[in-house]
């Protein structure tokens, strides 16, 4: 029997006993659904969804009760970038009273990240505010400390005409802005949700397909294997069938969950129909080569289950799979190149986000990375298969 | 024991000569020599770890032997490295080796196809007949009972119709009805000159299916012959099978090494 008659047989066989295995499919298509709506949704409606901030959580102590702390109270209220929390009224509508030690103890119990407190004087220019916040929560007092400013400007304007801060920036700084973003792109897409999406996909299709591969243990255990390898065929077949039968799985997942997220998140998925494609084809393979390796390596189920999912929950966040790299320290991004999730979120990034070409220079870095990686890891995996599997 | 003309009056379908094996220091099979003639049951018996499923896995391919030589009908036979040469033989693994999410008639015209079969459709109605599984044909395995696994992985092996059949155990674990449907389609297969080597620890079954025998233990080829043979050799004749298996490897378990 020719080689690739035999590929497509055992392809066949191996694509038939996955759709009819139920509990396969729902882990493999519907948890990887469900993943992507969770994370898409999170990321997405972060910080109010698109480029805002998270708002900070704070709580507003006013001790002094002028007419000038009425006025900051009132601009940390109408702020965006702060959920300003103040004492709840009585039951007979008296105003609510927290005290300097409330805020403390809000923020050592970690109730808030950060607290205000407006100290009496202030409003005669004798005290001033008075910020109590976590020291390990930086990123929270850096955005305060913008917010406040922020506040601060609009209160001493007192209600009058004055433009926001943003737009007297704009006037001040000597600089011309112009938005860089590729034609077309949906407006409503974001790439928190382009992110998210893609980091989901990546995340799952390496899940799905070592968990798919990982039918060969199986085999082995059944006593197929041995079945299989007396029968007269070309024993590369065996794992070219894997292969074939891998990426045809994730190739579906692929287009499965990238469809949902069109209809789900405004994901522009046909746009770019074509570096998608190459794209996906190239992870799929990348993905699959590692699931190989895997059940090349392993002697047991339970070792393919363990390594893999090590490897993968420390390739995935590693990588970029769960937040973007841009927040990450810079030895953190470095170490990323390293791991294959970074080269195929790039190269979904590059296609969903900056509308890149598959030809264009930066994506064919990105493509020939992931075929470098998954010709690596096939290698591997043939030697492994070779080495455990074949007559010696 | 069958009766007819004694296999050893026709000339040998499969030759081995001091095939030996070890898996790493440890020497599974060492140097046996036996042969297989057309229309022969032959009886490959041995205690737990004795080298027999080994010995089977030289044969049939999955382990290529370390020393000795295999000869088909006179010609340089290399099943681990020709696949043609593994399409004449048909291989029943101790296990049931089937796919049980496939239905009957699909596992075995996957195996049929991998075998090279040229008329599939005919070779899956007839593996069908040989397991007993008409009714059943578009059944998955997985509803099947242990019985009719058994035969149905009989006729997985056996679906191509090879010159060789390499059986290692087919009727381990069976009820009754099922035991006398395999020994019965054995018998079907030896009447076809097909040459079926039969391994199992069911002595009774051994003695009244296969025309010659040999003993191993601890990887030897320690006596050949028929029943009546191996029992005068122990210096026990007229004894059944299971005492002159017992007289000639002894009463020590054989609890295998890892």
């Amino acid at each position: 029997m020719k080689l690739a008659a035999t590929v497509w047989e055992l392809t066949r066989k191996d694509l038939l006993l996955y759709s009819r295995d139920r509990t396969a499919l729902a882990l493999g298509f519907l948890l990887p659904i469900a993943l992507v709506t969770i994370f898409g949704f999170v990321m997405g409606h972060m910080g109010g969804g698109g480029d805002a901030l998270p708002a900070i959580d704070v709580a507003v102590v006013d001790e002094d009760g002028s007419a000038a702390s009425a006025a900051l109270v009132a601009a940390l209220r109408g702020s965006e970038m702060l959920d300003a929390r103040f004492p709840k009224p009585g039951k007979d509508g008296a105003p609510g009273h927290w005290t300097r030690e409330d805020a403390l103890g809000f923020v050592r119990n970690g109730d808030r990240p950060a607290a205000l407190v407006i100290p009496a004087g202030y409003g005669a220019g004798a005290a001033r505010l008075e910020v109590l916040a976590d020291p390990g929560r930086g990123m929270e007092k850096r955005l305060l400390d913008v917010a406040l400013l922020r506040a601060l400007f609009q209160a001493g304007g007192s209600g009058s005409a004055l433009p926001d801060m943003d737009a007297m920036l704009q006037q001040m700084l000597p600089v011309t802005r112009t938005d860089v973003a590729p034609e077309g792109r949906d407006r409503q897409m974001s790439f928190q949700i382009s992110h998210a999406v893609s980091g989901m996909t990546v995340m799952m299709l390496l899940f799905s397909l070592v968990g798919f591969s990982r039918s060969l243990l199986e085999e082995r255990a059944q006593g197929t294997l041995r079945r299989l390898l007396a029968a007269p065929i070309d024993p590369r077949a065996l794992l070219l069938s894997k292969l074939a039968s891998s990426m045809i799985i994730g190739m579906a997942l692929i287009a499965v969950l990238f469809t949902f997220a069109t209809f789900a998140f405004h994901l522009d998925v046909l746009s770019r129909w074509d570096t998608l494609l190459v794209a996906s084809v190239a992870t799929a393979l990348a993905c699959t080569a590692f699931a190989l390796a895997i059940a090349g390596w392993a002697a047991t189920d339970k070792q393919a289950d363990g390594v893999s999912t090590l490897l993968i929950l420390v390739m995935a966040p590693l990588g970029g799979c769960w937040i973007p790299l841009m927040v990450l320290p810079p030895v953190v991004r470095m170490v990323a190149q390293f791991t294959l999730p970074y080269w195929s979120l790039t190269t979904f990034l590059g296609s969903f986000w900056y509308g890149q070409h598959w030809t264009e220079p930066p994506m064919l870095k990105s493509l020939g990375v992931l075929l470098a990686i998954a010709a690596a890891l096939f290698w591997l995996a043939t030697v492994l298969f070779r080495r455990r599997y074949l007559a010696a | 024991m069958s009766s007819g003309p004694r296999a050893d009056e026709a000339p040998a379908l499969l030759a081995v000569s001091g095939l030996r094996y070890a898996y790493g220091e440890r020497v599974a099979v060492d140097g046996i020599s036996f042969q297989l003639r057309p229309g022969e049951v032959f009886g490959l018996l041995g205690p737990n770890g004795a080298g027999k499923t080994t010995a089977i896995s030289c044969l049939c391919g999955l382990l290529a032997p370390a020393a000795g030589t295999l000869a088909l009908r006179g010609e340089p036979f290399a099943p681990h490295a020709r696949p043609a040469d593994r399409a004449r033989l048909g291989y029943v693994p101790q296990e049931i080796a089937l796919y049980e999410g496939l239905t009957a008639r699909e596992n075995l015209r996957f195996f049929a196809r991998l075998q090279g079969t040229r008329d599939t459709a005919a070779a899956v109605a007839a593996g069908l007949a040989l397991a007993g599984l008409e009714a059943r044909a578009d059944d998955r395995v997985a509803t099947f009972s242990g019985g009719m696994k058994r035969r149905l992985n009989l006729a997985a092996g056996l679906v191509h119709q090879p010159e060789i059949a390499l059986l290692d155990e087919p009727t381990a674990g069976v009820d009754p009805q099922s035991r006398a449907h395999i020994v019965s389609a054995i018998g079907t297969l030896k009447a076809t000159g097909c040459a079926l080597l039969y391994t199992s620890h069911a002595m009774d079954e051994v003695q009244r299916l296969c025309d010659r025998l040999a003993i191993m233990d601890s990887g030897r080829l320690i006596a050949c012959g028929t029943a009546a043979e191996l029992a005068a050799l122990a210096g026990t004749p007229g004894a059944d099978l299971e005492a002159t298996f017992l007289k000639l490897t002894g009463r020590n378990l054989r609890d295998e090494t890892p």
